[in-house]
């Protein structure tokens, strides 16, 4: 069971970098993905409202 | 007015509106690092929650934004009968109410793949990791691809941190 277990534990690891890897490989900036993941909810959402806030502004800027 | 997703969210549910909280948005509640423009909720198209969800944005000057001339809402009983999905323009944000999700299901469906989080002062469903993951490999758009490589990282992620946890 214990081998079992350990493993089972190898393999989902093994998993784990493949998939980071995938994602860093395909441009995902992944290390902001980790941190997200840190937050609650709320301030995920709250942070995603200040980043849209600043792409509307940079939408409406105007060349001078 | 700027936009404010939240609001709009919190309007919702104050007014009893029954939905889920699925796109774009969802992934940023799960986790994901993209900006979107949009809110995308599930609900049920019966009379009373389409006449709820007008009630809740109704001082948001809320519009058809797919018509050429951006017809106002006016929902009556008798209109809301045939509706399959509302595509809204706010002063605080879009709205985009629809009755089905390709790669989920009806509203039935993702209710049953919904979790409900809190946020803030709210309870709020959302679908789930795996259903997002079907809605957009579903979908399959190219702007989809990125969203569904995050949102497998993700779930990736926190399924090791529960082995590691539960070794």
């Amino acid at each position: 069971m214990v081998i079992e277990n350990n493993l089972h534990n190898c393999t989902t690891e093994r998993e784990q970098v493949d998939a980071l890897q995938a994602a860093r490989d395909y441009g995902v900036d992944v290390e902001m993905l980790l941190d997200n993941l840190k937050r609650t909810p709320a301030e995920r959402l709250r942070r995603h409202q200040l980043a849209l806030d600043r792409v509307k502004k940079l939408q409406g800027a105007k060349k001078v | 007015m700027k936009e404010d997703f939240l609001n709009i969210l919190e309007r919702l549910t104050q007014h009893q509106v029954d939905f889920v909280l699925v796109g774009g948005l969802a992934g940023i509640v799960h986790g994901c690092s993209y900006v979107t423009q949009d809110i995308d909720i599930c609900c049920e198209f019966s009379v009373s929650n389409l006449l709820r969800i007008q009630k809740a944005i109704s001082d948001l000057h809320p519009v058809h934004r797919m018509t050429p001339k951006k017809m106002p809402l006016e929902l009556t009983e008798e209109s809301s009968r045939n509706l399959k999905n509302l595509y809204l323009d706010t002063d605080i944000g879009t709205l985009d109410c629809l009755g089905f999700i390709d790669g989920v299901g009806d509203f039935t469906a993702v209710c049953k793949s919904a979790i409900t989080y809190q946020v803030e002062d709210i309870l709020l469903r959302i679908l789930s990791l795996d259903g997002l993951i079907k809605a957009k490999q579903a979908m399959n758009r190219p702007r989809d691809q990125e969203m569904i490589i995050q949102l497998e990282t993700i779930k990736k992620q926190i399924e090791t941190k529960k082995n590691d946890s539960n070794p």
